[in-house]
């Protein structure tokens, strides 16, 4: 009798509802496949290992009924591995916890741990590692496990651990593999290279499969620009279903943001093997992240029905049934040099409740993102643009890496960007603007090199064009950044993308997109802008970094570490060495606050501000100084100090709220203005100010930003939308489109009847009566 | 539980009333359009505003003012300012206030109105009302309540814990307004704000035609009041209800020209012609849905220009000069 057909997974309500069809028996006559696990370690049982052996070799049935066969084996850890093999989770899980209850054995927990790392629950898998680690800490199959685990959080524990390790076994199989994987992680083509050669000869000693060893090899080609077909032949002629040779190579795509060429491979892989549920479920996922909505559908239905368990499968379902709800718009960005010529076409996603919002302002700067970016990289969009805003949070997570919880604000794949809505956030703090200004900026730098830029100079770039062309000003180097700095953290360029891909310290990822942005204006300072263009085009050509540089600037990567460490030197070099009296200043400044000594406080803030007057971030020394202006009566003196800082990109709005009323008392309306378009880049659903900025922008002939504001306006549903109806209705009537005034006009009326001045309006659309 | 965002099949029975007082204060008898129950042509408006303690000076002073801009506010739809009582401070106490209800209990006005703005607390007995020395109980307030002759009565509790009391308030002919849904809501509350803001100036008056109604003041508070929590992502704390049927009937001040002549018998006659062709908008306004579209703005034209054609006659006769649009 087959137990574990007996005790089968049991398909979930949601795969049910999303099918609406039965695949009871789906476990007991059609197994699935997972990804092909390679037990390199000699903690496998024997009776395990024959199975295994026809496992590597794609007989999949002769495999199953081998583990089938241990169904009954007197040692419960080799059912549950088999119960594992063959995929039957719950019966694997309950078998291992069955196990370990009157056992101390560390292997059963190690084994158990496996099992959760297959089915993605990489901490719990931790937490039994760490356990089997308690009852012999030398337990070399619990230590692996640990950095297979670590590996997949991205910690850079795991390399320390793995060459301790190796420095007691240098010839252990699975160390070496896993090294091999971390090297290719990072890009380190040469290095895993060299690992593989030295585990060839002990993977065949040992008989063990070199399908894996073949993947990493593919990996290597692919990250050096090599074929890969050669690779996958070998590893196809020992085993015919093995679709892992191009769905785990497909990842080196994805690590270097290459999405299109990734889908190939996934192709190939469920072509293979239609059951690897990983392959079909990463398909559909980079189907959707180059905006192939119907084929990740497709497959990503497809990874369920075969794995239910599967987190970011399930995610991506829900997902995919968010995006049928949201809502699409398009428009057609004109050549500013030639409007009879569009440079491109911008399709816009939005959540239905925020759209009407934020639809009118997403199109305008993605309009002027486009003319400026493709002006300023010389490069035009050979796709339409895809611009994604999630009010949820937890969905932009599942867009971005399939599972809610990140910290990122917004991502892009290429053509398409995705980010968060200012909902997704706490009002007033979060500049959405410069967020997608930094997203589009990718798009294009992305596109332009067919995705071959390194990461640094992708970021590096965006923080640079959301320094000097987009919305805010907002220099700010964190304090992190300048503790970098004066510890003499900041990394050579040549290895600059180690900084994002594998931190070695806290805050390190927002040190180097600091770096990288600094790096960028630097040389555009000294070199000027087209140098990085002349960059941009030498990456598109495969360039390393260095080369790039020789090309645009005529140094390589250390003689430019030279310059930009002086350069770094003259402009935070004090300041960095100064930190710790900079940061004392602030804990006065804060005492006096507290007890509102406002005449130290405002002494104290000058001298902050004088130390660093770039730091208009939260916390800043100007809106203080401000307050304490205020306390004192000089509102003047205050409105000052807040020009000053608003013009040096700060965007605290509610002191840009309290500018706009001093402005707008002075009668200073062209200055509130601009102010009050900065509180909607990070605070859109505001009817005061879209009311009132439509109406300035009306009276100042500015037609196009005035039909934005009273857009926004009605988007957010207003109570009361007449006096936007009517602000259309003038707007209209300046564009000299009287059919849509009167339009207009009469929809404003319906809403209130007895509105004086769309009544006016109306009474002078009506053969032109006079209305004094 | 009455939706206050149904569609406004009938025109403001508080415009008739209001054109009727105007006329009724020249002895003018008038022909009321027939299919609305109007209220009594002889009808008086009383009116009783409290401000509890406030606990400290900046609540104190909030609710004076909220109290002080309610009760202006109220006046406007009234005969004469002292029907329209304000007690605040010290001399709010309860029995000040059972008092000064017990007063107007006594006077025969049609409409009665009851305003209590301040804190409001709940125990295992009883909602109470903070004021200098006892507070005002739940028991309190429905026994006093139960003295009032009036047919229509607008009681607006703007207290924390408010919405305890609104079942009990509850009754044929009384429109009750809490701020909270249930006693459970014990935080300060902005709606009585964000009320007396809507009665102090012509933002909540939607349709324009001067006359704030029960149903655009307390729109327009609870949307004010679910944005405060909104804008500063917290969890909103406290949730109005309104109990009574067709608030959009029931008129809580007089704006703009309405304000000005409050008296004047031109502007009633010219007022009983907009008030018919109101309810022809209205009318046309219901049917929209069954509607052709370009049929219903082509019929929907020329009314509005009729309307239109007939304010500027009132505006003409008012001389009022619009600074607020």
């Amino acid at each position: 009798m087959n137990n574990f057909c007996l005790s089968k997974p049991r398909l979930s309500k949601l795969r049910l509802r999303k099918t609406g069809l039965v695949f009871g028996l789906l476990f007991c006559f059609a197994t699935k496949v997972d990804a092909l696990t390679i037990h390199y370690g000699n903690d496998r049982q024997p009776e395990l290992a024959a199975c295994d052996e026809h496992a590597y070799v794609g007989e999949t049935d002769k495999a199953n009924e081998c583990y089938k066969n241990l169904s009954d084996h007197s040692d419960p850890l080799v059912q549950a591995n088999a119960a594992a093999s063959l995929g039957y989770v719950r019966e694997a899980n309950k078998r291992f916890r069955e196990a370990s209850s009157s056992s101390t054995d560390p292997i059963i927990k190690t084994h158990w741990a496996m099992l959760y790392l297959k089915t993605h629950q990489v901490s719990d898998a931790m937490s039994l590692l760490r356990e089997a680690l308690l009852y012999d800490e030398g337990f070399l199959p619990a230590r692996l496990g640990l950095i297979e685990a670590t590996m997949r959080t991205f910690e850079s524990a795991a390399r320390e651990q793995l060459n301790n390790i190796l420095a007691e076994f240098p010839e252990n199989v699975h160390a070496l593999m896993l090294l091999a994987r971390m090297e290719l992680e990072l890009q380190n083509t040469e290095q895993a290279r060299s690992v593989l050669a030295t585990v060839k000869p002990l993977l065949e000693s040992a008989e063990l499969p070199l399908l894996e060893w073949y993947t990493l090899q593919a990996g290597a080609n692919l990250l050096d620009a090599e074929p890969i077909d050669d690779w996958a032949e070998k590893a196809i002629a020992i085993n015919p279903s093995y679709g892992d040779i191009y769905s785990d190579v497909a990842h080196y795509y994805i690590i270097t943001y290459r999405y299109v060429e990734a889908v190939e491979l996934y192709k190939k892989a469920v072509e293979l093997n239609p059951l690897l549920a990983t392959a079909q479920r990463d398909l559909g996922i980079n189907y959707l992240r180059i905006n192939n909505v119907f084929g990740a559908r497709h497959h990503i239905q497809k990874a369920f029905d075969i794995d239910p368990y599967d987190a970011q499968t399930v995610n991506t379902l829900r997902l995919l049934d968010k995006l049928d709800g949201m809502r699409i718009s398009s428009v057609d960005v004109p050549d500013p040099d030639n409007p009879e010529q569009t440079l491109g076409r911008v399709i816009i996603r939005l959540d239905r409740e925020d759209a009407d919002a934020l639809e009118p302002y997403v199109q305008n700067m993605s309009i002027r993102a486009m003319q400026v970016f493709s002006k300023r990289y010389d490069y035009k969009l050979n796709q339409p643009m895809i611009v994604e805003l999630y009010h949820d949070h937890d969905d932009f997570g599942v867009r971005t890496v399939s599972t809610p919880g990140i910290g990122l604000l917004g991502v892009t794949f290429g053509h398409l960007t995705a980010m968060d809505s200012p909902k997704a956030r706490a009002a007033n703090e979060f500049h959405w603007g410069s967020t997608l200004w930094h997203e589009i900026a990718h798009v294009i730098t992305l596109e332009a090199t067919s995705h071959l830029l390194p990461r640094w100079f992708s970021e590096g770039l965006s923080v640079y064009e959301e320094w000097n062309t987009g919305p805010v000003a907002d220099r700010t180097i964190p304090i992190d950044t300048l503790l970098a700095v004066a510890k003499n953290q900041l990394l050579p360029i040549d290895s600059l993308d180690s900084g994002f891909v594998r931190p070695t310290y806290n805050g390190q990822v927002q040190v180097s997109y600091m770096q990288a942005g600094l790096i960028c204006d630097f040389i555009s300072q000294r070199w000027g802008h087209e140098a990085l263009v002349v960059m941009l085009k030498e990456f598109a050509q495969r360039s390393t970094t260095s080369n790039a540089l020789n090309q645009a600037i005529g140094i390589d990567g250390p003689a430019f570490d030279i310059l930009f460490s002086e350069y770094i030197e003259e402009r935070y070099g004090e300041l960095a060495r100064s930190l710790d009296d900079y940061q004392v200043a602030n804990r006065q400044m804060a005492r006096a606050i507290s007890s509102e000594d406002w005449l130290s406080v405002s002494v104290i803030a000058r001298n902050i501000i004088e130390r660093y007057p770039e730091n208009v971030a939260d916390g800043n020394a100007y809106e203080v100084l401000a307050q304490a202006l205020r306390e004192r009566d000089d509102n003047d003196g205050a409105l000052d100090i807040l020009m000053t800082w608003h013009a040096l990109g700060g965007h605290g709005v509610e002191s840009m709220q309290w500018m706009v009323r001093e402005l707008r008392e002075q009668q200073r309306f062209t200055e509130a203005a601009a102010v009050m378009e900065s509180i909607n880049w990070v605070n859109p659903y505001v009817v005061e100010e879209h009311r009132w900025l439509g109406d300035y922008y009306l009276s100042h002939q500015e037609t196009t930003l005035a039909i934005r504001e009273y857009d926004a306006l009605l988007g957010l549903r207003p109570e009361d939308p007449a006096e936007a109806l009517l602000g259309k209705a003038k707007a209209a009537v300046q564009l000299g489109d009287k059919e849509s005034a009167k339009r207009q006009v009469l929809y404003a009326l319906e809403h209130a009847p007895f509105y004086r001045s769309a009544q006016k309006l109306l009474l002078e659309f009506n053969e032109g009566e006079s209305v004094d | 539980m009455i939706g206050i965002f149904q569609s406004q099949k009938t025109r403001s029975a508080g415009w008739h009333l209001l054109v009727r007082r105007i006329r009724n204060g020249l002895q003018i008898s008038a022909l009321i359009v027939a299919c609305f129950v109007a209220p009594n042509v002889m009808a008086k408006s009383v009116g009783l505003v409290v401000t509890g303690i406030g606990g400290n000076e900046e609540y104190a002073d909030n609710f004076r003012k909220q109290g002080l801009s309610v009760v202006e506010a109220l006046r406007s739809v009234g005969d004469e300012d002292q029907d329209f009582v304000l007690l605040s401070d010290e001399a709010a106490s309860r029995n000040a206030v059972l008092e000064q209800m017990q007063a107007l209990s006594k006077i025969d006005a049609q409409w009665f109105y009851l305003v209590l703005i301040g804190h409001g607390t709940i125990d295992s007995e009883t909602w109470r009302f903070n004021l200098p020395g006892d507070d005002l109980t739940t028991d309190d307030l429905v026994a006093a309540l139960a003295d009032i002759s009036s047919q229509e009565q607008v009681v607006m509790i703007g207290t924390s814990a408010s919405g305890a009391v609104l079942d009990i308030l509850s009754q044929p002919g009384r429109h009750v307004v809490t701020a909270t849904k249930s006693g459970g809501e014990l935080n300060v509350v902005r709606f009585p704000g964000f009320f007396a803001e809507a009665m102090a100036t012509t933002a909540a008056d939607t349709d324009r035609n001067e006359i704030l109604t029960l149903a655009e003041a307390y729109r327009f508070s609870n949307e004010k009041t679910q944005n405060y929590y909104l804008d500063k992502k917290l969890l909103a704390s406290e949730h109005a209800r309104l109990e009574g049927e067709q608030p959009d009937r029931v008129a809580l001040a007089r704006l703009g020209s309405l304000k000005t002549a409050k008296d004047d018998p031109a502007v009633a006659q010219l007022l009983e012609e907009r008030l018919v062709l109101e309810d022809e908008f209205l009318a046309l306004k219901a049917r929209k849905p069954e509607m052709d579209t370009a049929l219903y703005y082509e019929e929907l034209e020329p009314l509005l220009l009729a309307i239109a054609r007939l304010q500027q006659k009132i505006d003409s006769v008012t001389g009022w000069v619009d600074t607020n649009e």
